[in-house]
């Protein structure tokens, strides 16, 4: 396999795909040399909106008005910008790995709230600590408002402990459903976290008057234990950094896990003391990494599919939700995973409707074809309003294409730059298929195909 | 029956594409593919949480117009059932159902801890889980795994929709979602796709994308040539869920064999002005449940034929501040059929002197109906579906 191919796959998987800019330096840099390139630009730099945030004052002031509205008006458009801007980072963003991670973190502890502030700190909590430390960020998420909004532990109280985080904790974030623990745990660590919560500004406390000081029995240790305690002891657990660093294989790798591989990977993990760059290095310099099976092994999510596509396809929107609303009716919108288990995987992906709008996509770009798409409403953001249809036509919501800085990509060979594996029959079909016709339109031909759903 | 879907694979244009989808085609070809026991199950989702107070009204009931002094519906304005219980003014026809026997109402349908992000919750009644529990497949979608386990012909549920819900995904067979067989037909049978499908696929992933590719451009085929055969005389409403409808009905009647439909209307997420929304949304299922029944009723089908309602949470039992209501728990059911053994009201109305923080304490766990529905109506393992032994009701 040669280096570009290589490449190909390495950015699919540490990043969202080649970019149009890219296909020169892939065809010579060495997989080796590009990692450490992806490595190198993995800066941390805030998130920058265009539309005005508020202070927690301020929001604290909107929140106590009678007339909900306004708060509610705020927080859609803020995080609509929000999402806009993280989006905007995963397509022109050099800083691929970085952002993947931080994507894949955002599914592994989803939460899904309206409040604007919440959602932008947990966000940043995942881009901050995408490539660092494990147990930094499990410590930082369990202390931030959104998660502790979204599982209710403002709620468990010593008089009466809500189980929700602590349970959630360790079935989906740290060592998977019913491994390890047992229903006594869950109701032993709920009480060790109770009094986590956060003040009226969002920020995090730890009221004493509702924590539960006494004894607790968790994972067969005694003691007082604490939330700090209780995240202490799952994290000295091998099945911990097992089931992340299988999560992650899975994510990053294969859907099928080789046990083997995994196991070998997580005690490296486990010895480095939960570092996920430690974790990742194992992962893209390996061999097996670029080995047949695990090309093209992937369905891309619908964001991987939408950011992909714009990555290699430069265009212009008339109205800039419009790609927000193809995520969205494909199934997938940044900050509003489905529940704190996050999005399903796979075939979860592929029903009649959302194959055939994703088959559909590339032309309605290109404005070969028209869409026409009323989306599943939403009543936890529209709050009783009517969903927009999603349309592209020729009137509205015009996509144009950018075509004239791809030209150096249109007279090569697009099969190789854009599937992720070559297909002679399929290859020929397309081919004949186009004869008479430009090559743009055998770009997009490649793009609706349901090998290019594939990563 | 079986033998018009054969012929119609044959005549159809994609004859010969066919040859290279042996597994597809012979599951079309196999009996058992599209045998039913001739009833049909059709769901009506109230998106957005239908207010139930205010749709089998408590109207003797101090504590309901005390806590809604603004929204509450009079006595006299309401279209009594019992003594107790009245329907919403604009719910007429299925006042007639009622007294015609074929409406049953549960009252008082929730789940244990329940959720009130509308999300969640829908999430909940669509998967058929625990409020802890996280499943990726829908119940309508497990039933067609169980029903349809080794065909991939998923004309036998339809969603009358742009998109599918989680309600109509299996593990292996999901449902196929049309907002009009002309649509669908025309997204579907491209040149272009009819090509590609023709080529084999080693790759599992890639295969599986072609089996959905393949089955939906031949069934969008006979769904639209089917849904033209038999277009309904009745005059439907012409708003989405009349439309709708009419799509159902001249489905039903052509011979396409389907088993499970399912449509949605909302929003009925009434938390300003209740009253005004939630009169327009009850006005526009009248109408068109009216129609629709008329014409199954005059095509002999209506015994055969069950509309269930449900919605993902109720709303609380007192008002707001801005004449509506916020997102509550347990709610009421409708059953539409010529084919019930019991009907009318089925059990008491919530009690409301015993609240949870102003929610009703539901009684009726949604998965017995389910499970009532699955075995007693579609004749499937409703304990394999839903995982567990639910118990069932009797009125079906």
């Amino acid at each position: 396999m040669n280096n570009f191919l290589k490449n190909k796959h390495l950015i699919s998987r540490a990043g969202f795909g080649i970019h149009h800019n890219d296909i020169e330096k892939y065809k010579n840099l060495s997989p080796k040399k590009l990692y450490q390139e992806l490595k190198n630009n993995s800066e941390y730099k805030v998130l920058l909106t265009d539309f005005p945030t508020v202070t927690p004052e301020q929001y604290l002031e909107m929140s106590k008005a009678q007339d909900r509205k306004p708060l509610n008006q705020f927080n859609n458009l803020y995080n609509k910008n929000f999402r806009k801007s993280w989006h905007s980072q995963m397509i022109n963003s050099p800083y691929q790995l970085r952002e993947k991670m931080a994507f894949f973190w955002h599914g592994h502890f989803a939460t899904r709230i309206q409040h604007a502030l919440f959602n932008k700190e947990i966000i940043e909590i995942f881009r901050k600590n995408a490539l660092g430390s494990f147990r930094d960020l499990v410590f930082d998420v369990s202390k931030s408002s959104a998660m502790l909004n979204f599982l209710n532990n403002q709620q468990n109280k010593k008089a009466k402990p809500n189980e929700n985080f602590s349970r959630e904790l360790m079935e989906l974030f740290t060592l998977g459903r019913g491994n390890l623990y047992t229903e006594k745990d869950i109701k032993e660590s709920a009480r060790a976290f109770t009094g986590w919560s956060y003040n009226e500004l969002g920020e995090f406390t730890d009221n004493k008057k509702q924590h539960d000081a006494g004894e607790k029995v968790f994972l067969g240790r005694n003691g007082n234990f604490d939330g700090t305690d209780i995240i202490n002891i799952i994290l000295e657990q091998p099945e911990c950094a097992e089931f992340i660093t299988k999560k992650i294989y899975q994510f990053f790798v294969n859907d099928i896990a080789d046990e083997k591989i995994v196991k070998s990977l997580s005690q490296k993990f486990y010895k480095s003391n939960y570092d996920i760059l430690t974790l990742m290095d194992e992962i893209f310099l390996s061999d097996w990494f670029y080995s047949n099976e695990n090309i093209g092994s992937k369905i891309k999510s619908p964001v991987e599919l939408i950011v992909g596509i714009r990555r290699i396809m430069p265009m212009d929107l008339q109205n800039k939700d419009t790609i927000y609303n193809f995520e969205k009716i494909l199934g997938q919108e940044l900050l509003q995973p489905p529940n704190v288990a996050g999005w399903p995987t796979g075939l979860a992906w592929i029903d009649s409707s959302t194959l055939l709008i994703r088959m559909k996509i590339p032309s309605v770009m290109a404005g070969y074809k028209t869409l026409d798409i009323e989306p599943k409403p939403n009543d936890d953001v529209n709050m009783g309003k009517e969903e927009n249809k999603v349309i592209v036509n020729q009137k509205q919501n015009t996509i144009t294409i950018h075509w004239d800085s791809i030209n150096n990509i249109l007279n090569q060979d697009l099969f190789s730059i854009l599937l992720p594996k070559s297909n002679e029959k399929l290859q020929n079909t397309i081919l004949q298929f186009n004869s008479d016709k430009s090559r743009k339109h055998l770009m997009i031909s490649i793009m609706s195909t349901p090998e290019y759903q594939l990563c | 029956m079986i033998i018009n879907r054969r012929n119609f694979i044959k005549s159809s244009s994609l004859a010969a594409a066919s040859f290279f989808f042996p597994n597809f085609l012979e599951a079309l070809t196999l009996p058992e593919a599209i045998e039913m026991n001739g009833k049909i199950l059709i769901i009506l989702q109230l998106t957005g949480g239908n207010d139930g107070l205010n749709t089998i009204i408590p109207v003797k009931n101090d504590i309901y117009f005390k806590l809604r002094n603004k929204i509450s519906i009079k006595e006299e304005n309401a279209l009594l059932l019992t003594d107790e219980a009245g329907i919403n003014p604009d719910l007429k026809f299925l006042k007639q159902l009622y007294d015609n026997g074929e409406l049953a109402v549960l009252n008082n349908v929730g789940y244990p801890d329940p959720n009130k992000s509308h999300f969640r919750s829908m999430d909940i009644w669509q998967s058929a889980s625990g409020s802890n529990e996280f499943i990726n497949s829908g119940w309508l979608g497990r039933y067609l795994d169980e029903a349809c386990h080794s065909c991939q012909n998923p004309t036998q549920a339809i969603e009358v929709d742009d998109l599918l819900s989680l309600a109509m995904k299996g593990n292996n067979n999901k449902a196929i979602a049309f907002k009009d067989p002309k649509k669908l037909y025309d997204y579907s049978v491209e040149n272009f796709y009819k090509k590609i499908i023709t080529d084999g696929h080693d790759h599992d992933l890639a295969s599986y994308m072609y089996n959905t590719l393949g089955s939906t451009i031949n069934n969008s085929e006979y769904i639209f040539e089917e849904s033209k055969s038999k277009s309904t005389d009745k005059v439907y409403p012409t708003t989405q869920i009349g439309k709708d409808f009419k799509t159902i009905a001249s489905l039903i009647k052509s011979d396409i064999n389907t088993q499970v439909y399912y449509l949605s209307i909302g929003s009925f997420d009434t938390h300003y002005n209740q009253n005004k929304s939630q009169s327009n949304l009850f006005k526009m299922i009248d109408q068109a449940v009216k129609v629709f029944v008329k014409d199954m009723k005059e095509n002999g089908k209506f015994n055969d034929i069950m509309i269930m309602t449900f919605s993902e949470f109720g709303r609380r039992v007192a008002q707001n501040a801005s004449n509506g209501t916020d997102h509550g728990t347990a709610n009421q059911m409708f059953f539409i059929s010529g084919g019930l053994k019991k009907k009318g009201l089925l059990n008491p109305l919530p009690d409301l002197t015993n609240l949870k923080d102003g929610d009703l304490i539901y009684t009726e766990d949604f998965r017995k109906v389910y499970a009532t529905v699955l075995k007693r109506w579609l004749n499937s393992d409703d304990n394999k579906i839903l995982g567990k032994d639910n118990g069932y009701y009797d009125f079906i």
